[in-house]
């Protein structure tokens, strides 16, 4: 087994820019006529689950990065060796690896989706966390609307706090890891979250973004988590742009640190 | 014996998936044989394995149990209801369900019940419906005296949670017919008010506490315990530990941990529950296997001192060793 060299922690806030629906109800097979809720916590308040945002990012870029090994067809990649197995674990028995990303829920962060209200003078307990909007199909031959059904989704400017985490061993060529996930947050920015993406909705884009690491000698002594910048990066592009300097200090310190 | 209180918090929804072999069900808590194997990973991540054979040896813990932190700052912290019989001479049957339902007490409620044990009969002569004595919030019971934080125990407690998934064809870009669309149930645990803050604990048993575990703790919060770890379940964002004195001399146990009784422990069993424990083992090889099943005993299960429990090889094949935990911890009485 290859030894563990540490973490790299990636926060940001998921802003929706258009309607998100990530339901209950089974969107991409179209059964319709149902309630159509969003997922929501126990308390009730809308959040994205760790497997929507893990789920879709692995989709984009099996899609992209193409299949080598499935157990059937359509399956998530089982090859082991890429680095979308090596970062999501491979979707196999056979060639089982280390999953090196772990996700966490994004929870509404109300402070800011409120600001984004704030032209609207709406008081706090007035805030809607979720709105509905009903949805019609065509019928092609009349042209008329069938079946309208109510949807309900969480309203473009809400905006989420969202966690990644990215484990390194031995051997791994961090680089190239750091370089593969962020693709994969490119693909979904270009991309939609959740469901009716055709419909327009689930744009997302990522803010003020921030990174830490820690190394295996860190947990051993103050538990610190050395920064990358004491100033988050306002926006998805800024932080792009300084990929290359986050990928060249993680691994420095992943590697460099000559302990043992 | 003194005891370090682990306790582990979390600044969103404290979500776990203790799994119970299917994806929409999950076990009511997270057993002290799950909170072992977490912390194994987490120091086999820090250490070699001299380090975590001597721990596997050394330690004794508990199972995880809830806790609430009031708004000023005081926590509450709750152990598992005892398996023996209670004697209730009330006859009115809704007063009787009110008294069943209750599965947690407080430290102080827990110590009273304790002090009741008739050890002729081998039951609690102890009425929860006393009021003098207890105060009950659904599943909680609290001493008449701890009444003030009755309040904060509305909406206190463990929920399922369920969460829908949709596993995607990656040619078609939809659901797969088959299988595409599943549910899983998360254990979550909650708090009505937004000024107590809800948080897990275990107790634990270890010299090297400082030099080893705390190390261990400091990754293991972010590690996770139990399963979906990578979807961010059990995780948690920072821990604390107070020292703890636990009754340790007496002729029974009330037991805080899932255990496994030694050969010639088998007779000091009095009342107990039994969990079937099993499960995959992952060995950073290609393949998983079945661990060997095995029931223990339940938390809050009486037995007859001296009782140790043992841990045991679970591993389905002779040439590696799967360390399950079944040592007993609990709280000593007579
Ligand atoms: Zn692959």
């Amino acid at each position: 087994m290859n030894r563990f060299l540490g973490k790299l922690f990636i926060y940001f806030e998921i802003e929706a820019l258009t309607g998100l629906r990530i339901g209950g109800a089974r969107d991409s097979a179209e059964i319709g006529g149902l309630d159509n809720p969003v997922i929501k916590t126990v308390d009730g308040k809308p959040y994205i689950p760790a497997s929507s945002l893990k789920g879709k990012i692995r989709c984009l870029l099996d899609r992209k990065d193409g299949v080598r090994v499935a157990r059937r067809e359509g399956d998530p990649c089982g090859c082991g060796q890429c680095e979308v197995c090596r970062l999501f674990g491979a979707h196999s028995d056979k060639n089982k690896t280390l999953t090196r990303l772990c996700f966490r829920d994004a929870f509404l962060n109300f402070e800011k989706y409120r600001e984004s209200l704030k032209d609207s003078k709406l008081l706090d307990d007035e805030i809607p966390l979720t709105e509905e909007k009903m949805e019609n199909i065509i019928d092609r031959l009349k042209g008329t609307a069938q079946h309208p059904r109510p949807m309900e989704r969480v309203p473009a400017g809400a905006v989420f706090d969202g966690e990644v985490v990215v484990n390194f061993y031995e051997g791994d060529d961090v680089k190239k890891l750091i370089r593969k996930f962020w693709e994969g947050l490119r693909l979904l920015v270009d991309d939609y979250l959740g469901g009716s993406g055709t419909r327009g909705y689930g744009k997302v884009t990522f803010r003020n973004l921030a990174f830490s690491w820690k190394t295996r000698k860190d947990y051993q002594t103050k538990n610190q988590a050395h920064w990358f910048s004491d100033i988050p990066f306002s926006n998805f592009e800024d932080a792009d742009h300084k990929l290359d300097e986050l990928c060249e200090k993680v691994s420095q310190a992943l590697y460099g640190a000559g302990e043992h | 014996m003194k005891c370090r209180v682990v306790k582990l918090f979390s600044k969103n929804v404290v979500c776990l998936r203790p799994g119970a072999g299917r994806m929409d069900r999950t076990e009511s808590m997270i057993h002290a044989d799950t909170l072992f194997s977490a912390l194994c990973n987490a120091l086999l991540k820090l250490y070699d394995e001299g380090v975590l054979l001597q721990f596997a040896e050394r330690v004794v813990l508990s199972s995880l149990f809830p806790g609430l932190r009031s708004e000023d700052g005081k926590d509450l912290l709750f152990l598992p209801r005892p398996v023996a019989p209670f004697s209730t001479s009330d006859t009115d049957l809704l007063r009787r369900k009110k008294e069943k339902k209750v599965s947690w007490f407080s430290w102080k409620a827990f110590a009273k019940v304790i002090s009741r044990f008739n050890a002729k009969q081998l039951r609690f002569d102890c009425n929860l419906l006393n009021e003098e004595i207890f105060a009950l919030e659904g599943r909680f019971a609290l001493l008449s005296e701890e009444k003030e934080m009755l309040g904060a125990l509305q909406g206190f407690g463990f929920l399922s949670g369920v969460e829908p998934h949709v596993a995607i064809d990656r040619v078609s870009n939809t659901a797969f017919e088959e299988g595409g669309f599943y549910f899983q149930e998360n254990l979550v645990l909650t708090t009505g008010t937004e000024d107590t803050t809800p948080f897990l604990y275990f107790l634990v048993h270890y010299e090297r506490f400082e030099e080893v575990l705390q190390p261990a703790l400091n990754l293991l919060v972010e590690e996770g315990i139990g399963g979906e770890r990578h979807q961010g379940k059990g995780i948690f964002d920072r821990w604390e530990s107070e020292e703890i004195e636990l009754p340790d001399q007496g002729n029974y146990l009330a037991l805080f941990s899932v255990a496994l009784p030694n050969r010639e422990e088998t007779g000091n069993l009095i009342y107990y529950d039994l969990v079937l424990r099993r499960g995959f083992v992952y060995h950073g090889g290609p393949t998983a296997f079945y661990k060997k099943p095995i029931f223990k005993l339940v938390e809050g299960s009486i037995v007859r001192l001296p009782f140790a429990g043992c841990n045991i090889d679970v591993a389905p094949r002779d040439d590696y060793r799967v360390i399950s935990y079944g040592k007993a911890l609990g709280f000593a009485f007579s």
